[in-house]
């Protein structure tokens, strides 16, 4: 068979994984190409712009024109996401005007320009009534915006908004934001991620309380200052299946008080994915506590008999009294009998050998381990124990039903710890098993092509 | 996030999978060889996981071969096909929480992949495609489908033409319109 005779569907979709622009010189290839290719280009449904369509070396700069030309060729787009390019408004105003039919939304700009703003809201929510998913993760979102879209998109299933800021500074939004319009957020919304304002826990909480939505969203994400709120959410949000809740380790270190309000986690009855971290940045250079929470969680545990995903994750930070781990691991292993996913971050934990051990025995299909960010001899003081190669050879070990291993930032492991995971995986009978590492040191990535690789196993450097 | 609330839920569990896959039933291409095949590798196809559902399994275990008519699955293709199914058929669950890596990450085929749509026979090749997307297995059209587009990645409409013996059937001036159509994305401003 030549590929000209692959019906035209089939040579659709083998065309569809060409570049953007290759595709479009690809039209001169012949006849039944450009055909195809302009067929396809009127059918498809969801287009990501990245930088690389700019056509300016991959600078974050709009090409307007540009933009516009490649959005007259798909029409019918339903979908559209927008990552790392600025600034937003004008897309938006030319996104509306090429495109009638988006329901889906994906908007991530740059993060030191002013992202957003109220008139671009109203054209998106004028132009598309309809619209189910609106991401915008490192968008300065205030009140209005919040009040325009939770009132006049009344299909709306999905709204996120300030999660996302890179690991950057000024990652919280700003004064236009206290959470008050918060309580019109309707019914129809099952996922709403919040992202982090400083000092509006209480107005955040309170207009959340007072709207539908604290009987209809399924899956929450928020950033939390003050650990008593915790205790509101789970009181009065049983029905939550997904619940991603950040902290501050430098702000709530201060809030011993109220350790006990994460115990109230154990009355989200229907919980399936619970993520805790610590988002505590650059304002936590002194040792911080946030772990204190550590026990009322591992208490907690008792309650959640659906949970399938628990991570406890650290973005960047250093702690200064860590608990053991431990016996939270054996209630998971007591309570949780449909859990498939565990991380853990030893930069928040005091994880020992033995701790890595007793991750091993639950068994787990997708396991993540996260060192700390802080290299090792920055705190000389402070005795850590970072993860080791036995570590993580040792888990994967004891853990025969892995799928997806990530070992995320782990400076102390080397090239020895890769070879040894690559020949333990080497004799699974596991088709297919991913090993992720993340940020890990150079001299490994360096000799990626150094390693026996097995068939059943993906090896990927992030 | 609760939206995917679907995926998350998944398939039957591993252990009922693995069982089925132990049944063995018969696929008959259309040079009418027959080949036999997990029961759970073979459901990777949609169009003969809807043939199990409809007949029920014991039919599909104890009767007639299930016929794949479609020209496309020749001897030759349906067995790199069964070759794939049965390589792939307890992948690991689609990783959705992670969109954004995904993305990175969905640029290179498997080790395994690579070498397995690697064949040097083009016309096997887009037989094995052809069938493949017949019988609605979509990761496998989009093995070929990566692996062919890694084939013509950076080359020119000429280079792409003598690689895949396709004929060029524009006259000079209606390519030279097509490129200048073209010509703004290439300008760089």
């Amino acid at each position: 068979m030549n590929i000209n005779e692959l019906n035209d569907d089939c040579l659709k979709i083998v065309l569809s994984f060409i570049p953007f622009g290759e595709l479009l010189a690809d039209r001169r290839v012949c006849k039944d190409w450009q055909q195809v290719i302009d067929d396809y280009l009127s059918h498809v449904i969801h287009f990501a712009y990245n930088p690389s369509f700019n056509g300016n070396d991959g600078k974050s700069d709009v090409n307007l024109p540009r933009f516009g030309r490649y959005l007259q060729l798909m029409p019918k787009l339903t979908s559209f996401s927008v990552t790392g390019v600025q600034p937003l408004d004008p897309m938006i105003k030319i996104l509306v005007a090429k495109c009638a039919n988006i329901t889906r939304l994906y908007m991530k700009g740059v993060y030191e320009v002013v992202s957003i703003t109220v008139k671009g809201i109203e054209q998106l929510v004028t132009a598309y009534p309809a619209l189910t998913h609106l991401d915008v993760p490192n968008c300065d979102v205030n009140d209005r915006m919040i009040e325009i879209v939770a009132t006049r998109l009344t299909r709306l299933v999905r709204f996120n908004f300030g999660t996302d800021w890179e690991l950057h500074n000024d990652y919280r939004l700003g004064a236009g934001f206290t959470g008050q319009t918060l309580r019109y957020i309707s019914a129809t919304t099952k996922s709403l991620m919040i992202g982090e304002s400083e000092g509006n826990d209480q107005t955040v909480i309170e207009s959340l309380m007072a709207g539908p939505a604290r009987q209809h969203v399924l899956a929450l994400k928020i950033h939390l200052n003050e650990l008593k709120h915790l205790s509101t959410i789970c009181d009065q949000m049983p029905q939550l299946r997904e619940f991603y809740c950040n902290f501050d380790g430098g702000d709530i270190s201060g809030d011993v008080n109220n350790i006990g309000c994460v115990s109230h986690v154990q009355k989200l009855q229907n919980l399936e994915v619970l993520e805790v971290s610590d988002d505590g940045r650059n304002h936590c250079y002194s040792g911080c506590y946030s772990l204190y929470t550590l026990r009322s969680l591992t208490h907690a545990i008792s309650g959640l008999s659906r949970l399938k995903v628990l991570r406890l994750l650290d973005h960047d930070n250093w702690h200064l009294n860590k608990e053991s781990i431990d016996p939270l691991l054996g209630q998971l292993k007591r309570y949780c009998p449909d859990l498939t996913e565990f991380g853990v971050s030893a930069g928040l934990f005091d994880l020992k050998a033995k701790s890595y051990r007793l991750i091993g025995e639950l068994n787990l299909p997708v396991v993540t381990i996260q060192d700390d960010r802080i290299p090792n001899g920055w705190y000389d003081d402070i005795e850590t124990h970072y993860v080791s190669n036995d570590d993580v050879v040792d888990l994967l070990k004891a853990t025969t039903n892995m799928r997806r291993f990530r070992v995320e930032n782990c400076s102390e492991i080397d090239k020895e710890a890769v070879k040894a995971c690559l020949e333990v995986l080497a004799t699974r009978s596991r088709r297919r098993i991913e090993l992720i590492l993340v940020n890990t040191t150079d001299e490994i990535e360096e000799i990626r092509a150094e390693f026996t690789v097995p068939p059943n196993v993906s090896l990927v450097f992030m | 996030m609760a939206d995917n609330a679907d995926h998350i839920d998944g398939d039957d569990n591993e252990d009922v999978r693995a069982q089925q896959n132990l049944i063995k039933i018969k696929l008959k291409s259309s040079e009418g060889g027959i080949y036999e095949c997990g029961l759970t590798a073979a459901k990777m196809s949609d169009l003969v996981k809807n043939m199990v559902e409809s007949l029920g399994t014991d039919a599909v275990v104890t009767t007639e071969p299930i016929i794949l008519g479609n020209e496309a699955v020749t001897d030759a293709a349906l067995k790199k096909i069964i070759e794939w199914v049965e390589f792939h058929w307890d992948d690991p669950p689609v990783d959705h929480d992670f969109e954004d890596e995904k993305d990175r990450r969905n640029e290179e085929l498997s080790h395994w992949d690579k070498q397995f749509i690697d064949v040097d026979d083009q016309a096997l090749l887009f037989d094995v495609i052809a069938a493949a997307n017949y019988m609605d297995i979509k990761g496998l059209v989009e093995v070929g489908a990566k692996h062919i587009c890694s084939k013509i990645r950076g080359k020119s409409c000429q280079e792409v033409r003598e690689m895949l013996k396709i004929t060029n059937d524009f006259t000079a001036e209606e390519e030279d319109a097509i490129h200048k159509e073209n010509a703004w994305i290439y300008a760089k401003d």
